[in-house]
């Protein structure tokens, strides 16, 4: 099932991508042997480059950033039934043992996006595999949440509401397009579905005063629905375009689940009373059993948004495997 | 689809009108509780979307936005009690209980002299979804109110009255065979924040308009207002049916957005509000803007049956 990452230019996407990367090392080598994780040599060589530098208290550097055209990565999660059978069958490749999520970073200010949005063809590859995407990531950059109007950071969000609401909105009108094709060839298909989700990115940055004109609290919630109205409250605010799209797609007929969101913060070094001069420098964790020298981040977040996916991942449509298998196959078949 | 074309003069705020029910539609469709729910259509999005960034960032609309913009589409679901109020409840939002609004900007009266209005009947472009529209929202610029007593073919609105009238009668010609048989007319006064005391006082009327409520106040208040101004658009809708055209009751809403006054450089700004929610927004009558979609909800209803 593919699945977007979508993000602004400087919106913590590498350093999101490295963290996850991260914590999927962690996570996926632990005593739970349910879930792997995997990506194409080139994104693995950045994610694991990202990932080598945070461990030296880095943050990526702008050439790694530019290296990164496309970035992609696997999830794979053990199916319950199969998890049971006896493992000489799992390893057995008719029996598909994992349910899969093909995630894609994609830059909202690229030119290839850009291009789109303003033209309204998808032409090119990269946007006509945008558009089949059935889970849609949106990374929000909390260190651009400002109640200045006049400032930049205000503006440039106002314009990243836009483009994403706009996204969303071609994803709703492809996804019901592709439904009543369907229909009209006389498959019997499910209502489409699209399943959001936001990571507020740099919440670590996200600013007091901000909080407190909002009404809101500092530190994010733990209770699942005190979570989604903390999360929510902040993007009514920043991102209502988005927000209003994702709403309204059952009156144009199609759902989009009720969407979970996901913090992500590194921690960085800081000196009492002083401005950080230069590039702010990673805090590690000490050496511990179970591991050490790692980046100080929102490592449960991680795991959460692992996990979370995991529920979507069973809960796909037959008929999306189906065509995916389908379009598989009509993609190596001989002319 | 409803059809829905915005008529005004030059300079009446149109597009600004146009913006701000966006504004209404996305703050009043993003939270879970809220009584609506919307989808825009990808192609209204281009310019409705730079439309609301520079509401949002307290500047008018500008020339190229202004160019460019000719109309928007959208599905809107609405929670709505009989009696006409929003209410909260667990209403499941879908699709076939929704509404399609498409509203045509086809320019202005004042600057666009269409075929047939001049009497042909051909349209073309924005112009030819005039022709077909189910709702024509007339927009009645407050500041060219002239007082109750002047002489109405002097007014500032006279040129804008007889081009009105005469579109009415371009559209009873068009739908002479066919076409739809119903017309709904909507009447905006915009920037009402800026009519003359002195219009006001000459019609004997309360600088606020009465509560969304009282329809029937509204009406006469309205009315009171538009009588001298124009005379001959009122009069054709009180007429008898012209022909296979018959008008609905008209119905009335009053729109500003309140102006910077601090705003330097001599470029006009609109003033922006705190909402509860710790954001800003135009400092304009929301509930105005919510009436009128309700309204049209309620002509697309009647459209449909």
């Amino acid at each position: 099932m593919p699945c977007a990452l979508l993000g602004d230019r400087a919106s913590g996407k590498t350093t999101f991508l490295g963290l996850l990367y991260s914590a999927q090392v962690k996570y996926g080598t632990g005593v739970h042997d349910d879930f792997r994780f995997h990506a194409p040599m080139a994104s693995l060589n950045i994610m694991s480059a990202v990932y080598e530098g945070m461990k030296d208290a880095r943050f990526p550097s702008a050439t790694l950033k530019e290296e990164i055209t496309e970035l992609s990565f696997i999830f794979g999660y053990l199916r319950r039934v199969q998890g049971k059978l006896p493992y000489y069958i799992r390893q057995q490749n008719w029996v598909r043992p994992f349910s899969t999520l093909r995630f894609s970073a994609y830059d909202v200010s690229g030119e290839d996006i850009e291009e789109f949005i303003e033209t309204g063809i998808a032409s090119r590859p990269l946007i006509q595999q945008l558009l089949k995407s059935v889970v849609i990531v949106v990374l929000v950059d909390c260190s651009k949440m400002t109640t200045d109007i006049d400032t930049a950071p205000y503006k440039k969000m106002l314009r990243y509401d836009s483009t994403v609401a706009k996204l969303l909105v071609a994803f709703q009108t492809y996804k019901k397009q592709e439904y009543d094709r369907l229909k009209d060839s006389g498959v019997n298909p499910e209502p489409p579905i699209i399943y959001p989700a936001f990571v507020l990115s740099k919440f670590d940055t996200l600013r007091d005063d901000v909080l407190a004109r909002l009404g809101l609290h500092q530190g994010f919630p733990e209770d699942k629905r005190a979570r989604r109205e903390y999360a929510e409250a902040l993007l009514r605010v920043f991102v209502p375009q988005t927000l209003s799209q994702i709403r309204g797609g059952k009156v144009a007929g199609v759902s989009m689940d009720k969407a979970e969101y996901f913090l992500s913060w590194v921690r960085t070094e800081t000196q009492e009373g002083m401005e950080p001069v230069g590039q702010p420098r990673i805090v590690r964790t000490g050496f511990r059993p179970e591991g050490g020298g790692e980046p100080d981040f929102s490592y449960d977040e991680y795991v959460h948004f692992i996990e979370h996916f995991r529920k979507i991942a069973n809960k796909i449509p037959d008929e999306v495997l189906e065509a995916e298998k389908f379009q598989a196959q009509a993609l190596i078949r001989p002319n | 689809m409803l059809q829905a074309a915005i008529l005004g003069d030059v300079a009446s705020g149109k597009t600004t009108f146009l913006g701000l029910l966006y504004a209404t539609l996305v703050r009043s469709g993003s939270d879970k509780e809220d009584a609506l729910r919307f989808h825009a259509s990808y192609e209204s999005l281009e310019e409705v979307t730079t439309l609301f960034q520079q509401l949002m960032s307290g500047g008018f609309p500008d020339a190229p936005i202004k160019e460019g913009l000719h109309e928007m589409s959208f599905t809107l679901g609405l929670r709505k009690a009989r009696r006409g109020r929003f209410r909260l409840g667990s209403t499941k939002w879908n699709a076939d209980a929704s509404t399609s609004v498409h509203f045509t900007l086809p320019g202005s009266l004042g600057e666009e002299r269409p075929g047939f209005i001049q009497g042909s009947t051909i349209g073309t472009g924005p112009w030819r979804d005039v022709l077909d529209a189910d709702a024509l929202i007339l927009l009645a610029d407050s500041t060219k109110l002239a007082p109750k007593g002047d002489t109405p073919e002097r007014g500032p609105m006279a040129t804008y009255d007889g081009q009105v009238d005469a579109l009415f009668s371009a559209i009873q010609r068009w739908r002479s065979r066919s076409g739809h048989e119903f017309l709904h007319p909507v009447f905006l006064l915009s920037k009402f924040d800026s009519v003359s005391p002195e219009v006001l006082k000459a019609a004997d009327l309360e600088p606020e308009p009465p509560e969304l409520a009282q329809s029937d106040a509204r009406a006469a208040y309205a009315s009171a207002l538009l009588e001298p101004n124009l005379p001959h658009t009122l009069a054709t809708l009180r007429g008898k049916s012209r022909g296979r055209l018959r008008f609905g009751e008209p119905a009335y809403f009053f729109s500003w957005v309140r102006r910077d006054a601090k705003a330097s450089g001599g470029q006009e700004k609109i003033q922006l509000r705190r909402m509860e929610n710790g954001g800003w927004e135009p400092d304009y009558p929301r509930e105005e803007y919510l009436a009128l979609l309700e309204h049209l909800a309620d002509i697309a209803a009647e459209t449909k049956d």
